[in-house]
């Protein structure tokens, strides 16, 4: 874990990636405040929505980066010199995505004077930050936990980003059905059930309903419980599992 | 010949008169709903903040004495100088009010709520419509709108930030590399 944090960090790679996202927000914080047409949503939803933003762009380069762990090794053939280490297969995997975590660390750090500057004029930075840091670290862990996994166990790296980009894909585009569609019972059971979703959903009830933090605590129980399963089994799973050829090792 | 000559101009006299008694009227009646229509606005003057909301009460009146058809209230709306083309489907969410035939006397209220979603200068306007094609439409006084720019993101406010945040990021990246460049120009040295 050391080891990756000092190639993320010592060797710039993390600080360009900090750049690149501070280059972002930057460029999506100026077209909210030139764009005319943004008034046609409320100030709640604009922020709302620039939380939504940063969530998202954290879970999509917690993806890249942890999709691209076990298996980027496994294609490059230095897998094979990572796992004769004298340490537990789950444990380096952990190590591995722990390590590409302390990038969200930099994110949020970098997200609050862009928060601070949107929420100005109103009471929600407080919430939202907290929102941020605590939903959003959330998500973000799982989707790094969900990368990790798919990266450990697929034998070529393009499969392991194909499979994990599907994912997420399929678990937070439900959040764009139109209302109406979100209220028909299977979907809206699915979307309690799905991390992703049923996390939007209470973002939304504080943010934009302001709601307070205990109306919706149910949403949260699938984040949490998702979370924690991953948490618990990933290392477990991974000291049976973890092979240099990829796949499930019998 | 000169009674045959009588008797023609007779009969085309004769239909004259009978089209001014019978049919003319008609045509008449047909069209004077639209200068008896009376829409009458609660306000002329609007100012908002861009982003806000505001509304207006209009009350459409049939003091005629025919029944209309079936009318259509539509709320327009044009900016007063160049720019932003405004929308009224963006300004006004119920933009159509679609309404029964008005009997002679009767007044029917409506509301429309007015969204401010680009700053600037406005007249906006309703008009009253019908799919009868005889129908010309009818169309209110103007009420004048003034939105005034939304202060919630200034541009002022947001550049140094905007600036600064990736150009802290940018010398850092670049002391980074130099480290890092150094640190390994550093090791091909002390191992050749």
């Amino acid at each position: 874990m050391l080891q990756d944090l000092h190639h993320l960090w010592v060797g710039w790679r993390g600080i360009l990636f900090l750049l690149i996202f501070s280059v972002f927000l930057s460029v999506y914080t100026l077209s909210l405040s030139i764009n005319p047409e943004i008034n046609a949503i409320s100030h709640l939803n604009w922020i709302n929505l620039t939380v939504r933003v940063i969530v998202l762009v954290g879970m999509i380069v917690m993806l890249m980066l942890s999709a691209n762990s076990i298996s980027g090794e496994r294609d490059n053939g230095t897998l094979e010199s990572v796992l004769l280490t004298p340490i537990k297969r789950g444990h380096l995997a952990i190590g591995k995505i722990l390590s590409i975590l302390s990038l969200w660390g930099g994110m949020f750090l970098i997200s609050i004077p862009y928060l601070l500057l949107v929420t100005r004029g109103s009471n929600a930075f407080s919430a939202s930050l907290v929102i941020l840091g605590f939903l959003g670290t959330l998500l973000v862990v799982i989707t790094a936990f969900l990368g990790g996994l798919i990266s450990a166990l697929s034998s070529r790296n393009i499969t392991s980003f194909i499979v994990s980009f599907s994912i997420l894909f399929a678990l937070v585009a439900p959040v764009q059905l139109p209302g109406k569609v979100q209220q028909l019972p299977y979907v809206n059971w699915f979307i309690n059930l799905n991390p992703f979703t049923a996390a939007a959903r209470y973002q939304n009830s504080i943010l934009v309903d302001g709601a307070s933090w205990i109306h919706s605590l149910g949403l949260l129980l699938s984040p949490i419980l998702v979370f924690t399963v991953l948490a618990f089994n990933i290392p477990l799973l991974l000291n049976k599992h973890l092979s240099l050829q990829g796949g499930i090792k019998k | 010949m000169i009674s045959n000559i009588a008797k023609r101009y007779a009969s085309i006299l004769i239909i004259s008169m009978l089209f001014l008694v019978f049919v003319l009227p008609s045509v008449i009646a047909q069209t004077t709903p639209t200068s008896e229509l009376n829409i009458l606005l609660n306000k002329h003057d609007i100012s908002l903040t861009a982003g806000d909301w505001s509304s207006f009460d209009v009350a459409i009146t049939n003091d005629g004495k025919t029944e209309t058809p079936p009318l259509i209230a539509y709320a327009n709306i044009a900016r007063t100088t160049q720019g932003i083309f405004a929308d009224p489907e963006e300004c006004f969410p119920n933009v159509s009010n679609y309404l029964k035939p008005l009997k002679p006397g009767e007044t029917k209220n409506l509301r429309w709520e007015l969204h401010g979603v680009f700053e600037g200068e406005f007249i906006s306007y309703i008009t009253l419509l019908s799919r009868d094609k005889s129908f010309s439409p009818v169309v209110s006084s103007p009420i004048h709108i003034n939105v005034q720019p939304n202060e919630i993101l200034p541009l002022k406010e947001v550049i140094p930030i905007i600036v600064i945040v990736p150009s802290l990021l940018c010398v850092l990246a670049m002391i980074m590399f130099i480290y890092d460049k150094r640190k390994h120009s550093g090791c091909s040295y002390e191992y050749s």
